[in-house]
């Protein structure tokens, strides 16, 4: 099989990073809803009022700057110190 | 398999499925497939934990109403979230564009240009942050 044929057609190339960008994209919608649904969703009426809605937004956000918080402590912790295990005794 | 990288590159008869533009049309119906599934998967459970108490032998009125509202309020929420992620995902594109054009003295047109490819290549690492 011609491989390389497949591997440097440069338009599949960019098709294939288009598609997995919108697809991480797609993931962590799927998984945000989930997890804000358990904050923010009581009984489901019958439509969504805009406390509950200003929460999913929030949660969003929150969620975001957790994953972010989480990436930056992580490069610090790493470059201070050299090992996480270290910090897990604080 | 005689032949078969010229096959891939012009499309021909008996050996259609290897046409790059049908491979990217099938994938894109399967990714878009598995969304679905994905989707249908999480509102079942969340429909379920919310409109089915102790389970009796059949879905009793109320629970098909809980439920039908549920799977409504559940694509607004769906909605909501994709809304609120494009637009932090747009907001932090913003950002960096502004930190990049304030870094630099405006350069002649050409080299203008060449940098603003630069910012929408990078575009492709902001979509996971």
């Amino acid at each position: 099989m011609d491989t390389q044929g497949v591997t440097a057609d440069p338009q599949l190339q960019q098709f294939i990073e288009v598609e997995s960008q919108k697809q991480r994209f797609q993931q962590l919608v799927h998984q945000m809803t989930d997890v804000c649904w358990e904050k923010c969703m009581d009984k489901p009426g019958p439509k969504l009022d805009s406390r509950t809605e200003t929460c999913f937004i929030n949660c969003v956000e929150r969620f975001i700057d957790t994953s972010q918080f989480i990436l930056n402590r992580l490069e610090q912790t790493q470059r201070g110190r050299g090992s996480l295990s270290e910090t897990m005794s604080d | 398999m005689d032949g078969f990288g010229s096959d891939f590159s012009s499309g021909a008869a008996g050996s259609g499925k290897m046409d790059p533009g049908t491979i990217m049309e099938q994938v894109k119906v399967q990714i878009a497939v598995a969304n679905a599934q994905e989707l249908l998967q999480r509102m079942t459970d969340k429909c379920f934990k919310k409109c089915v108490g102790k389970p009796g032998g059949s879905l009793d009125n109320s629970e098909q109403k809980c439920i039908a509202m549920c799977m409504d309020r559940y694509m607004d929420a769906w909605n909501t979230a994709s809304r609120a992620y494009n637009s932090r995902l747009q907001r932090r594109e913003r950002d960096l564009t502004t930190q990049l054009s304030a870094a630099l003295p405006v350069p002649p047109e050409n080299r203008r240009k060449r940098l603003w490819s630069k910012v929408y290549q990078a575009r492709g690492h902001l979509a996971v942050n």
